[in-house]
């Protein structure tokens, strides 16, 4: 299973973080950086065959389609922003971190807007 | 592109480590803070290679 690897990139990360920590202080951000881009890489064939059974899901029951890809926008927003925000976290620069969780959440926002009307203009013609 | 990138970043960080120590006790403290500076620009470029192969992949699978 695949979960084997994830769990060995991630240990063996963690382990050499911490023993470069002690000498050389970047190297752990490096690391923490590397071992996040790397995980999220090997997780994306997961996520890209999630998505095509998710779109012939929609496509079968006539969901609107730029509904769907504001979804997959906000998610991809929502998995860059979070390694951002915990490599920030981890180096101890918070305050950067929350910065750019506002900016993801803005983007997502900005990014779901469109969809948000087009429900209450369909609610409010119901009514 | 897969485990060996932690490893090589990781035998990069302990090099530097261990030659900045070499090289300060032996009184060469500019050098050490040069070496602790390339190497730090090495690890910088593999990481950022890494990255923008990871930005491009998820254009690609999002479809942004």
């Amino acid at each position: 299973m695949d979960i084997f690897k994830f769990i060995g990139i991630a240990l063996s990360g963690v382990l050499l973080s911490v023993v470069l920590k002690q000498y050389r202080g970047e190297y752990q951000v490096m690391i923490a950086l590397s071992c996040g881009v790397l995980l999220f890489f090997l997780s994306l064939d997961y996520m890209s065959d999630v998505f095509s059974q998710l779109q012939s899901l929609a496509a079968r029951f006539n969901v609107n389609r730029d509904f769907f890809s504001v979804m997959i926008k906000a998610v991809a927003v929502a998995c860059l922003c979070e390694i951002g925000v915990n490599l920030c976290k981890d180096a101890g620069e918070s305050a950067i971190g929350s910065k750019l969780e506002f900016a993801g959440k803005l983007v997502i926002l900005a990014l779901s807007l469109p969809v948000f009307l087009e429900a209450l203009t369909a609610v409010s013609s119901l009514l | 592109m897969d485990v060996e990138l932690i490893f090589k970043i990781a035998a990069i960080g302990i090099l530097v480590a261990v030659l900045n120590q070499l090289l300060i006790r032996s009184g060469r403290e500019e050098q050490a803070m040069l070496t602790t500076l390339a190497g730090l620009i090495v690890v910088l470029t593999m990481v950022i290679r890494e990255i923008s192969e990871l930005f491009s992949t998820i254009k690609s699978v999002f479809g942004l």
